[in-house]
């Protein structure tokens, strides 16, 4: 049989390792890639009868939505969406349309989209133009409901098989925690998006930045990724598996010797005590995380709990259920768990609606999306309180930039939990502690005044080095190292941790950062004593802590913090990895 | 019966989709066939779509033409919603 010709494709990494499989490509849902078939008259009015369940189903989604959202500007809006699935050219249009050309209604309907689309490109004025946007929003909601009376399987995926899709949405990254993914490839998306978060706590392989249109002209038999060097080749010749074969084989080897040693106390070879806790963003993974034996969880992504749930808008009661699973499993262990941090270009607001943001107006993200929605916070923080009752639960708020944020947020927090104990609903009146993240450049500035307003704080360096740098951690002509090491961040840590040492408050550092055994010493030197990582990384985090000499990290950093480049830096770290 | 009336948008926003949505609202259960021409560009006041492709700023002058019924009565209503600036504070 003749071997296909190899083909190599450059993307930026994602997310690190190697695989090699078989491809399959993910139906992306979106409206330029919506297929045209042909229908029979007979199936004319089937057809119709389809597209009326899907805008009823859209309608129902919004009145969900309206009863439990109050604010008056977002009432305004979804009273606008509700008037255009009314609308005749949503309606008797497309019914119209559907009989005529004989097609199927999806297709009719993205065309007519597509029509109207056309309409406002032409339109000068921004202000109006922008108004497209919820005309897609609303149309991407009819169309999933079109296409989920044909829902994608994801056990059709084969087993270790590398997915292609042009972006993952949120539906999709129920997909990557099927264990059964060998890698992913994507067109858009990437750094810091919910995927790409995923699939690193994973160890799933994920290269992004692919032109998919090249991929699409080739008959491709096989796949390799690599998460190292960004490539993807496309039908690897012999010479090039065998290659990517062996570097496989020595990826493994050293990940079964750790696991030996995972000891439940972690103490540096002088014998300074240090906490390695678990970033958590799933059932599954408190699951997975005992027997890397954490400290606690110092880390409850929860938003990333409801990321694959059907449902338009997250009750109470929902989030009640699911908070107390985690509890039970978590089995005693403490819990950081961090309030929803959604909003914005945060393509998770599953509890607004499915896909995109209700209103790019109201982008704001973290605590500010909260105190702005509190129908949202409160059902989430009832929800919380409810499930902990005496349990040791910590809520930390997410992007916090003001003071005053963490002000209003307390003040809620109590009220809630005075409403509660009125209630009936919990017993105990000692206050549950509050923290904040620190991500966000004002918060280190002020962290003296932050520091007198929580508990404990949560240093996010992922957000925290591209708000610092002005910078996309995606850039690939960027090595990751020039952020994780770079001078102001580490200057940045050393001042959160003095205050939080003056105040005597702790300072956890959780940030993709912490997974990086090569950054272990210098963060020990920085003055670092809880650590939050994703659970597979925790036995190389223990490991590298434990062969640190205390005394001699301190030294380092204080040389490092003297240091204004980054490649300075990492010189001293890789001259310490050396020694 | 026919009516026809000439209104001006006082809103600083324009017909957006706030405007719009209390226009379709207005005509909810009017009998008569109702029309916005702007800039030569004649739409269905009932259809909300297509209100917002008109995409009419401030100060912009709107043709509204009524057939029916109570074509009168709505067109009234109408202007009285133009003048009220649809009950915006801006």
């Amino acid at each position: 049989m003749k071997e296909q010709e190899e083909h190599r494709l450059q993307g930026s990494v994602v997310s690190e390792g190697i695989s090699i499989g078989s491809l399959f490509v993910l139906p992306s849902g979106e409206l330029e890639e919506i297929p045209t078939i042909s229908i029979t008259q007979e199936e004319v009015e089937e057809e119709i009868l389809r597209y009326r369940k899907a805008i009823e189903a859209s309608k129902q989604d919004l009145l969900i939505l309206k009863e439990n959202l109050e604010e008056k500007e977002t009432q305004g809006i979804i009273e606008a969406h509700l008037q255009m699935l009314e609308d005749p050219l949503m309606t008797t249009q497309i019914e119209k349309n559907i009989e005529l050309e004989q097609k199927n209604a999806a297709a009719v309907f993205s065309s007519v989209i597509r029509e109207y689309e056309k309409k406002f490109v032409k339109i000068k004025d921004l202000f109006f133009q922008q108004r497209i946007v919820d005309v897609l929003d609303l149309a991407r909601r009819v169309l999933s409901h079109l296409c989920e009376q044909n829902p994608f399987d994801v056990t059709e995926i084969p087993l270790g098989a590398i997915v292609c899709t042009k972006e993952l949405s949120p539906s999709h990254i129920a997909a990557i925690q099927a264990p059964r993914i060998g890698a992913i490839i994507t067109e858009h998306g990437g750094g810091s998006s919910h995927a790409a978060l995923i699939a690193r706590a994973k160890g799933v392989p994920y290269v992004s930045g692919i032109d998919l249109a090249l991929i699409d002209k080739i008959f491709v038999e096989s796949v390799i990724v690599d998460g190292r060097s960004g490539e993807v080749i496309v039908n690897p010749s012999l010479k090039t598996r065998s290659a990517y074969k062996k570097v496989i084989n020595t990826f493994k080897a050293p990940y079964k010797i750790s696991l030996r040693d995972l000891r439940h106390v972690t103490k540096t070879k002088d014998g300074k005590a240090i906490h390695v806790h678990a970033n958590v963003g799933s059932l599954a993974d408190l699951d997975e995380m005992h027997v890397y034996n954490p400290k606690g969880i110092g880390l409850l992504r929860s938003e990333f709990l409801f990321l694959d749930s059907n449902v338009v808008f997250l009750t109470e009661e929902e989030q009640f259920s699911v908070y107390s699973q985690v509890i039970a499993k978590a089995q005693g262990l403490p819990i950081v768990m961090r309030v929803f941090d959604v909003g914005g270009d945060k393509q998770m607001d599953v509890f607004l609606e499915k896909g995109k943001e209700l209103n790019p107006f109201l982008g704001c993200r973290g605590i500010r999306f909260l105190l702005k929605h509190r129908t949202v916070f409160r059902s989430q923080l009832r929800a919380i309180l409810r499930a902990s009752q005496e349990e040791e639960v910590k809520i930390l708020l997410p992007l916090v930039s003001d003071i005053q944020e963490i002000q209003m947020a307390k003040e809620f927090i109590q009220e809630v939990h005075k409403e509660l104990l009125e209630q009936g609903l919990l017993e105990r009146t000692t206050p549950f502690s509050i923290g904040c993240m620190i991500e966000v450049p004002s918060v280190v500035i002020l962290c003296d005044a932050v520091f007198q307003e929580v508990d404990f704080v949560s240093i996010g360096t992922n957000d925290l080095i591209q708000y610092t740098l002005g910078m996309d951690r995606s850039d690939p002509t960027v090595s990751e190292f020039f952020h994780l090491a770079h001078p102001s961040l580490i200057r940045m840590i050393r001042s959160v941790v003095v205050e939080g040492q003056k105040q005597g408050k702790p300072v956890a550092i959780c940030g993709e950062i912490a997974s990086n055994p090569g950054l272990i010493p210098l963060l020990l030197g920085l003055g670092l004593e809880e650590f939050s990582c994703s659970p597979r990384h925790i036995p190389f985090i223990k490991k590298a802590i434990r062969q640190c000499i205390l005394s001699e990290t301190i030294e380092m950093a204080e040389r490092a913090l003297q240091m204004t480049s980054s490649s300075a830096i990492e010189g001293i770290l890789t001259h310490l990895a050396g020694t | 019966m026919k009516a026809l009336c000439r209104v001006k948008v006082k809103n600083s926003q324009g017909l957006h989709a706030r405007p719009a949505s209390m226009i379709v609202k207005l005509l909810q259960g009017c009998e008569s066939h109702v029309s916005f021409t702007y800039k030569k560009v004649t739409v269905n006041a009932k259809s909300i779509l297509s209100l917002l492709t008109l995409a009419a700023t401030k100060n912009a002058q709107i043709l509204i033409e009524a057939e029916g019924t109570d074509a009168q009565e709505v067109v009234e209503r109408l202007a009285g919603a133009f003048e009220r600036q649809f009950d915006e504070n801006s």
